[in-house]
């Protein structure tokens, strides 16, 4: 199975957006899902991954996010997109969401 | 296991063998959400349960992954689930060397753009009781969440 499906090609200064295949980003595909995204983006572009279809997150799935946003740099940038209830609570308690852009809609991701 | 102080015994108990691999994780999260025993339950208790079972997903997940980057496990990792009108616990059972998951510290990382070392933490904040015994030759690791009307970060 693909870990990811690229639904925008960013232009200059836009936002690639990622999709992660499935209903959960965990220690079973975290890797693959990182590997892929960092295939299809170069440090310093920005990037919206869209949170949208998961049900659950874990610390691998967490560890996967952070080394995307790693990737991308100073100069880049990583949106998160419209997590559910629990991811969005998986995100708080981490403290990711002090260090990475959450919103609820994608419009809004890409302002 | 036995059941909790002053409780009777479960109203469901679901028991499997998941291989030490990352992929089993799958079938712990199903074990979790099969439990039934809170269907005909009020509203109210059937959301403490739901969120219950979500926090042990969460914990349950975490703590198979730390067994299975041990590696040391030879047999399948024990898995028993357990729902009683209190409480919902979740117990993984695996036969490597000694090994307490929950002694050391659970904290998040100095970095916060550290990609792994959360998971311990995320254990402790999703559950109520962690509780590890060495029972001959298997660590137990055992997880209990309460039923009650919020459940998440304490």
């Amino acid at each position: 199975m693909t870990p990811i499906t690229e639904t925008d090609q960013a232009g200059d200064g836009a936002f690639h957006t990622l999709t992660p295949e499935g209903t959960r980003l965990d220690t079973a595909n975290a890797a693959q899902f990182k590997d892929a995204a960092v295939r299809r983006l170069k440090p310093g572009e920005r990037a919206i991954v869209n949170l949208s279809g998961l049900r659950f997150l874990d610390s691998s799935g967490i560890g996967a996010l952070v080394g995307i946003a790693r990737h991308l740099g100073s100069v880049g940038e990583l949106r998160l997109v419209a997590p559910d209830p629990e991811v969005r609570a998986v995100l708080s308690i981490t403290r990711i969401d002090q260090i990475l852009t959450v919103v609820d809609d994608h419009a809004r991701a890409a302002a | 296991m036995p059941a909790p102080q002053g409780q009777a015994g479960p109203l469901e108990r679901v028991a499997l063998g998941l291989e030490p691999r990352p992929a089993s994780l799958e079938r712990l999260l199903a074990a979790l959400d099969a439990i039934d025993c809170y269907h005909d339950a009020p509203a109210t208790m059937r959301a403490r349960a739901a969120a219950a079972s979500r926090a042990l997903a969460l914990a349950g997940g975490e703590a198979l992954t730390n067994v299975v980057r041990h590696g040391a496990a030879r047999r399948p990792v024990r898995v028993i689930v357990e729902a009683f009108a209190e409480c919902i616990t979740l117990q993984l059972r695996d036969d490597g060397p000694a090994f307490d998951m929950f002694s050391g510290p659970a904290e998040l990382p100095e970095d916060p753009f550290a990609e792994a070392g959360r998971g311990l933490f995320l254990i402790r904040e999703s559950v109520d009781e962690r509780e590890y015994r060495r029972v001959g030759d298997e660590n137990v690791h055992t997880m209990t969440v309460r039923l009650r009307d919020e459940h998440g970060a304490r």
